[in-house]
């Protein structure tokens, strides 16, 4: 009886341990079997894309500088953090202390689920933000050809009500990613692990899908608008 | 008393005569002083004067300046001033040509201000586009495992 205790024990022991290593490690069923090189892998395969996340956040003119600087901050900070563990793993003596670094590149940096999409999500959500702006001045061109056309004598009525459609998605738009940008980008990977930040993620994710669905249907309205402004005035000749 | 009768006859033919040529003379005189320099419409003797074609004045008043004189050289103000058969071809005319260019001119307005509202739909789709690449790379961020 005692034997088979302690054999259970045992395994249970053994498979938390290798459960707990094994999303970093199961990632890289590469050719290398060397568990220390594998870790750096994961490590070169993240910094990658931070580097080309941060890169893609500074070609946009629509992120705001404000937002810039601080994914600039976390990505450099995480970068840091990540660089700093290479030589700690190239220098464990044994499995348990690899296996405690190798978790930590997932558990304490979350690149995937938290630095990457906190930063294409505030450069998605400064970007629905950026076409508001465009629409808006869009409508505005359009309101100034709908009164040159009730001179000429057209009738606009089809096309000012959709324009009135297209102006209201352009308002939503703007509504569903108000302080998107502020708010996700205070997530940490501590408040992943909590909790507390799949939420704020995940909110702001919906919040972004939501304004890109009222730029597209204002987008849709705004050209059936165009298209019935510019019958209404064929009409007239 | 033949010769005396003779001289009597020949005495009044020369008064007569003397007196028509005085009559005549002074007419022309009276006619020239009386005339205006320059035509007064008021005066019935002065459209006759500047027509020279008819000496009836009232007539001459009514249909010369209309039909003849007026209506070549006032087209644009003939419907105002005059009450003849000008009055019927200008205004049919000039309305026309001048409600035209207004029109052009706000048709014209209104394509440049569609055609600037259309490059601002192209960038905005663009927009969009770049947007649905964030979310794209947000979503293959999940693809991977943390």
């Amino acid at each position: 009886m005692p034997i088979p205790t302690r054999l259970l024990a045992a395994t249970l022991v053994g498979g938390l341990t290798l459960g707990l290593a094994a999303p970093a490690i199961a990632e890289t069923e590469t050719e290398t079997s060397d568990p220390a090189k594998r870790c750096i892998e994961q490590i070169d395969r993240r910094l990658d894309s931070l580097a080309s996340a941060q890169s893609r956040a500074a070609g946009v003119d629509a992120v705001t500088d404000s937002h810039l600087a601080t994914i600039d901050a976390i990505i450099d900070s995480t970068e840091a953090g990540l660089d700093a563990l290479i030589p700690e793993i190239e220098a464990a003596e044994d499995r348990e202390t690899l296996a405690a670094l190798c978790r930590s590149i997932a558990t304490d940096f979350r690149v995937y689920l938290v630095v990457l999409p906190q930063t294409h999500l505030t450069v998605g959500a400064d970007r629905v933000e950026a076409a508001v702006d465009r629409g808006e001045e869009l409508v505005a061109t359009f309101d100034a050809a709908v009164d040159a056309a009730i001179d000429a004598g057209a009738d606009v009525t089809d096309a000012v009500a959709l324009r009135d459609a297209a102006a209201a998605h352009l308002e939503a738009a703007e509504a569903a990613v108000a302080g998107v940008g502020d708010e996700v980008l205070t997530v940490t990977p501590a408040a992943w692990n909590e909790g507390g930040g799949q939420t704020i993620i995940e909110q702001s994710r919906a919040a972004v899908h939501s304004g890109h669905a009222e730029i597209k249907d204002g987008i849709a309205d705004g050209t059936a608008a165009i298209e019935a402004l510019r019958a209404a005035i064929g009409d007239l000749g | 008393m033949k010769s005396t009768a003779f001289l009597v006859c020949l005495l009044t033919l020369a008064l007569f005569v003397a007196a028509c040529g005085e009559r005549t003379a002074g007419a022309d005189l009276d006619i020239a002083d009386d005339a205006p320099s320059t035509p007064d419409p008021t005066s019935p003797e002065a459209p006759a004067d500047t027509a020279g074609a008819s000496t009836d004045d009232t007539d001459t008043a009514t249909t010369l300046v209309p039909t003849t004189t007026l209506a070549p050289t006032t087209t644009s103000t003939a419907p105002v001033t005059t009450t003849g058969a000008p009055a019927t071809t200008a205004p049919t005319t000039t309305a026309p040509t001048e409600a035209a260019p207004a029109t052009d001119d706000a048709l014209a307005a209104a394509y440049e201000a569609l055609a600037a509202a259309e490059a601002l739909l192209v960038g905005l789709e663009a927009d969009s586009g770049a947007i649905a690449g964030d979310l794209a790379a947000d979503a293959a961020a999940q693809t991977q495992s943390d």
